[in-house]
């Protein structure tokens, strides 16, 4: 049964999956700077960026993912809204991070 | 052997179409989708930039002041790395306390100014007097100080002592500014080689544009044009100042 509808729940994982990046966010200024952190300042710029940079590209290969099993295995008028609801919001956060990412790395 | 009838080719031929159709939106969608979000914030981007030439004759320096944990960390996300690929050396610090890491700050300023011929200064705080800190240091090695940006609400009237003390150019804040939105804009034309009068007119553009869409979004309860009055930064000295320039 799993099988069968595979593609759909890896629909909902994939927004699903949004809130990884939304914990880091919330949890890493913390690690870095409340007090009695936990990690130095020298070290928090590279985590967080390899952080943010992994979690913004498996949501990105996820998401891909998720549309094209969506596109290739479900009828149209049922892949098209899930696409819409599930896999552009995804889309949208991970493109947000990785740009953000990219950024901070002060290549764009 | 297997009895391929026309049929059947043409529901393989349709079944591969449909897959790179679905392999192309899944690859197409999130492109497009990434240059919206370029588009949403407002700036161009900067790839496959070089850096403007004499990079070994410059020095930053950045502080932040003790706010919450998340500002901190946004401030060193954005700022940390730029300052290390556009000069040759760079020191960042994060306050934990109003008033500490004097020593440090001003012991790293010295070597700053005793081995490189132009320094820049990134305060951002808010409402501060690090200007305190520096007039101690000898007049001959405060004149290599370049560039002083210095985000504190009400602190653009700092900018004649600033000068005064030896940097070319002071850019401030006239009010109770939010002056996060400008100084995205401003440090990241003015490291890729716009002057500093061009990066803030792009710098004030840029944030009035964020402001009128927060107005817009909150359905009026913000009032952009106040926002942008107590914002609106302005530059002192030298504006024609480029980051390859030297004082």
């Amino acid at each position: 049964m799993i099988r069968n509808y595979g593609h759909f729940l890896l629909a909902f994982a994939v927004l699903l999956f949004q809130v990884f990046p939304g914990i880091f966010i919330y949890v890493a200024p913390g690690l870095a700077y409340a007090p009695g952190h936990s990690l130095v300042e020298a070290r928090a710029w590279t985590v967080s960026i390899a952080g943010l940079a992994c979690l913004a590209l498996a949501g990105l290969l996820l998401t891909s993912a998720a549309s094209y099993r969506l596109l290739t295995r479900s009828r149209a008028v049922i892949a098209w809204p899930m696409v819409l609801f599930f896999c552009v919001p995804a889309w949208l956060l991970s493109v947000f991070y990785l740009h953000a990412v990219l950024v901070f790395l002060a290549w764009v | 052997m297997e009895d391929n009838t026309p049929d059947t080719e043409t529901e393989e031929k349709c079944s591969r179409g449909k897959a790179v159709r679905a392999m192309a939106v899944s690859l197409i969608l999130p492109c497009v989708l990434y240059a919206a979000i370029i588009a949403a914030a407002g700036d161009r981007i900067f790839p496959f930039s070089k850096v403007p030439p004499g990079r070994e004759y410059r020095a930053a320096l950045a502080i932040r002041d003790d706010v919450i944990p998340f500002f901190k960390w946004g401030t060193l996300l954005f700022t940390k790395r730029h300052l290390q690929k556009f000069y040759g050396a760079s020191w960042y610090f994060t306050q934990a306390r109003r008033g500490d890491g004097e020593a440090e700050f001003v012991a790293a300023l010295t070597e700053a100014l005793e081995h490189y011929p132009a320094v820049d200064l990134y305060l951002l705080a808010h409402t501060n007097k690090y200007l305190n800190w520096l007039e101690p240091l000898p007049e001959t090695l405060r004149r290599r100080l370049r560039f002083v940006y210095n985000t504190g609400c009400h602190n653009q009237g700092q900018g004649q002592d600033w000068l005064a003390l030896g940097a070319d150019t002071y850019i401030g804040h006239p009010g109770k500014s939010q002056s996060p939105f400008f100084y995205f804009f401003l440090l990241r034309h003015w490291l890729h080689g716009a002057s500093l009068g061009e990066a803030l007119e792009i710098g004030n553009r840029g944030m009035k544009t964020k402001f009128r869409q927060v107005e817009w979004l909150s359905g009026g309860r913000y009032d952009a044009g106040h926002a942008l009055r107590e914002s609106a930064a302005s530059c002192l000295g030298n504006e024609h100042l480029r980051l390859e320039d030297l004082p």
